[in-house]
């Protein structure tokens, strides 16, 4: 009897196996368009990557959290039976772990992610492209929607923060910002204790107040390394060393070092990025600064703002698909962006016509002011570290051993054309 | 403790995916086709052999995931578990290959103590790695301990570590004190002991670390400990005073790993000293006798085995009064001498021991390495003996009883007395009875 029952259980495998296999196809298919709109139901997983100079420790999981914590209670209150599922990666490890997941099938359904990331993500195949409604298109960042934009229109990511880059300093020893860079090395001559990053990205906005962004961008479009050229990179590094000399004034590897500096007391000004304001709100209370970052003889600095955007996992069963496109169009909703910019005065929303008081201390519109900054740095520039962290690291590390001496001009001059020259052939 | 709940049932939206799913289901068919393939008769004898019934099931899951993944769908996770299974069957492979080289008790420590619970650890992670990130979790908290904040992975890596001291540190130790023995020169039983006192110190030290590492808070660890003392005094009195017996044994050095001890009268070899009790070993029937440490601190201990292990041992034979025993004892010597296991220095000794009853009781007395091959050698130079004896013809007498039953009473006394005489006594009349005796 036991013979006989065997074909029947091996038949209801191959059935489920098959079933499965379809599965893998796209079967059952997801509703047509212009069927009645079926409740989303279910739970996603949302990945989110953290910068790489930030720990992810319980500290950061708290209050990150905390800060997600009313977004996700407002999509429940809207979707109650939708539960959204947060995960945390380190942003550089994050390709390669939703590599790893989405061969196994198991992909988050949602990145949050640097816009850097979500196009490495997007080039290994591991995002998928979603229909968005054009009107709620219109409202973001044109330049940022095209980046992830189909010729059909459809979309793989969509912006939804704007991390602006600013100056932040402690009140009870500077009352005010530096404007310019000679103003901010004077101080630094009279005691004031300055702190510059030693990466590429975040020393990037002294290209424009040294008046040598046009160069690097020529370079990094792949033009040739003229004399001009690399006159321009021999007085950006000759600032850098001029600048290394002063005392009181300290270049770090980490970013997030700098900020925990000047929240311990030990450096009086550094530049930041926005999302650094939550941790030296904490730490300097009512004596946290904020100013756009300094100007110079070549004009205005070329902050580098970081684009946050929301990637589209491409394991997502049909209803979790469901849900993870009504979470996305939940975060560009003008209300939802505005929520999450006054909630805490840290970040910008991606609707540029959105209308922001000035805030507590007028937080906002300095952050304003920052990301109008950042509009006007060219778009190559950006583009030179929208593929990862690399290459800001690279340059830092030219940088590096400029100062230390372990390179002259020339040498120093000729590392940074290589660095960005091999970036401008990749791309 | 919720927030993991809540982690963990959250990865059931998984399953709504038909991909993961179908991966799962193929799985069952690892057990499913070894069944299949013992118990069908029309395959053939090779292919029902026990490693053609796993191996077979396994690489057709491979082949069906490398297929999967070559047409574009999610294999990753068939494909993971297939080698998980085909590494949990590795693991078994290693284990037979590493018999004939690893003593027994080492190679079970090491598969079944070590090897499959960090195998099984390392697998659950990777699994967790496919649906969640095992660093964050690590960070869910767990509530404090002794003013530190304890979160999951905290405790789990300090269990583990633990766990990894006291289970996998003693393959090196042990590799410390055999390179130590080469260089010094010390004995095997001290090389034991230096094993045995390098893993207490080094599981301490770690367990120190790791309460430093969880960061526990000293002033509150040192008013545990004061109050543990209290409750030292009355409670674990006993466990408290086998561990330092068992750490001061060690020290001293007089019962180590290997030392051969009597008894109740019965050579038993010390196997392994641990921190409650030590384990010996009875040769006689296979015994393993849990003796708790103190029990050597406070007794005597008889060993064979402190300064040196030789062991001498006697064996005792009768020959009739009528041989001379200048040649007896000559042929004792020369005998034993030459049995297998008796230690040519210092030599067999045989002596006349006194004049019996029924013989001449003589004894020899010989060396042998072993404490242990006491009943077998001694049996063995028996044998030899009683070969010898044969070929010389010398007699082993014994005793015989004889009972001799007489008259009436009246007519005179009744004669129901012992007599004990030498072989070749003559005959009694009347009812006799034999009764041999050694």
């Amino acid at each position: 009897m036991a013979a006989a029952r065997r074909p029947g259980s091996l038949a209801a495998l191959l059935a489920a196996v098959l079933a499965g296999g379809l599965g893998g196809c796209g079967w059952p298919p997801p509703p047509r368009q212009g069927q009645p709109a079926v409740e989303p139901r279910g739970g996603v997983v949302l990945a989110m990557g953290i910068p790489s100079d930030e720990t992810i420790d319980t500290e950061l999981m708290e209050a990150l959290k905390s800060r997600l914590s009313m977004t996700l209670r407002e999509f429940h209150l809207i979707h109650p039976q939708t539960r959204v599922q947060l995960q945390l990666y380190p942003e550089e490890r994050l390709p390669r772990e939703v590599a790893l997941r989405s061969a196994a099938g198991l992909g988050p359904d949602l990145m949050f992610v640097n816009d850097s990331t979500a196009a490495a993500l997007h080039r290994q195949g591991l995002t998928r492209t979603v229909r968005i409604p054009a009107d709620l298109l219109q409202r973001l960042d044109r330049a940022a929607v095209r980046r992830f934009q189909t010729p059909s229109g459809e979309v793989s990511s969509l912006p939804v923060l704007l991390l602006p880059q600013l100056a932040c300093f402690d009140l009870r020893r500077l009352p005010q910002s530096p404007t310019d860079l000679n103003g901010l090395l004077g101080r630094a001559e009279a005691g004031l204790r300055v702190g510059l990053p030693l990466d590429g990205f975040n020393l990037a906005w002294t290209f424009g107040s040294l008046g040598v962004a046009r160069s690097v961008e020529e370079l990094f479009a792949g033009q040739p390394a003229t004399p001009k050229r690399r006159q321009d990179l021999g007085r950006w590094l000759a600032w850098l060393k001029h600048a290394d000399q002063v005392p009181e004034l300290t270049f770090q590897l980490s970013q997030s070092q700098l900020i925990e500096d000047l929240g311990k007391g030990r450096l009086d000004w550094t530049s930041c990025r926005s999302t650094h304001l939550a941790r030296l709100r904490v730490d300097l209370g009512d004596h946290l600064g904020v100013a756009p970052l300094p100007a110079g003889p070549g004009g205005l600095p070329t902050p580098m703002s970081r684009q946050r955007v929301l990637a589209f996992g491409r394991n997502s069963s049909p209803s979790q698909r469901q849900v993870a496109q009504a979470f996305a169009r939940f975060v560009v909703t003008p209300l939802t962006q505005r929520n999450l910019a006054l909630q805490r005065e840290e970040v910008m929303p991606a609707i540029h016509a959105l209308r922001l008081p000035a805030g507590r201390k007028g937080t906002l519109r300095l952050l304003s002011v920052a990301q109008a900054q950042g509009r006007k740095t060219p778009q190559s520039s950006q583009a030179m570290f929208q593929a990862g962290d690399q290459q800001g690291e690279a340059i830092g590390r030219v940088v590096s051993r400029y100062l230390y001496g372990d390179l002259d001009t020339d040498g120093a001059i000729d590392g940074l054309v290589r660095t960005i020259q091999s970036k401008g052939d990749r791309r | 403790m919720n927030e993991l709940l809540q982690e963990v049932a959250g990865w059931q939206g998984y399953l709504s995916r038909w991909p993961v799913v179908a991966q799962l289901l193929v799985l069952p068919l690892l057990w499913v086709l070894p069944l299949a393939l013992g118990r069908w008769g029309g395959a053939p004898g090779q292919i029902r052999q026990r490693a053609w019934r796993r191996g077979l099931p396994l690489l057709l899951l491979g082949a069906l995931a490398a297929l999967l993944a070559l047409s574009g769908h999610p294999a990753g996770l068939l494909s993971i578990l297939t080698g998980l299974i085909a590494g949990w069957h590795a693991l078994e492979l290693l284990h037979r290959l590493l018999t004939p080289h690893v003593e027994p008790h080492a190679l079970e420590v090491l598969t079944t103590r070590l090897l499959r619970p960090l195998y099984l650890i390392a697998s659950l992670l990777l699994l967790v790695r496919l649906v969640d990130n095992p660093v964050v979790l690590g960070l869910i908290p767990l509530g404090g301990w002794m003013g530190s904040a304890v979160n999951l992975g905290s405790l789990l890596g300090a269990l583990l570590l633990l766990y990894v001291l006291v289970m996998g540190m003693e393959p090196p130790t042990a590799a410390v004190a055999w390179l130590a023995q080469r260089c010094l020169g010390i004995s095997d039983g001290s090389r034991r002991a230096m094993a045995v006192i390098l893993h207490y110190a080094v599981v301490g030290l770690g367990m120190m670390w790791i309460l430093d590492q969880l960061g526990v808070n000293r002033t509150a660890l040192v008013a545990v400990a004061g109050g543990l003392s209290v409750g030292v005094g009355f409670g674990i009195k006993e466990v408290v005073s086998n561990f330092i017996s068992g750490l001061w044994l060690l020290i001293e050095g007089s019962v180590r790993p290997g030392d051969v001890l009597i008894v109740d009268g019965e050579a038993c070899q010390v196997r392994r000293l641990g921190p409650r009790a030590a384990t010996l070993w009875r040769d006689r029937d296979n015994a393993e006798l849990l003796i708790p440490n103190q029990t050597f601190f406070t007794n005597a201990t008889v060993t064979y085995t402190h300064t040196d292990s030789l062991r001498r041992c006697q064996v005792a034979i009768g020959a009739a009064f009528h041989h001379p025993p200048a040649e007896v004892i000559a042929l004792l010597e020369r005998t034993t001498a030459a049995v297998e296991g008796v230690l040519p220095s210092p030599p067999p000794r045989a002596f006349l021991l006194n004049y019996g009853d029924s013989s001449i009781q003589y004894g020899v007395r010989f060396w042998i390495a072993s404490a242990l091959a006491n009943t077998s050698t001694s049996s063995a130079v028996q044998q030899a003996i009683w070969q010898a004896f044969r070929e010389h013809g010398i007699e082993i007498p014994y005793p015989h009883q004889v009972q001799v039953e007489g008259g009436a009473p009246s007519a005179g006394p009744t004669v129901d007395a012992t007599l004990q005489r030498g072989a070749g006594g003559g005959e009694h009349d009347g009812k006799r009875s034999h009764r041999e005796g050694e």
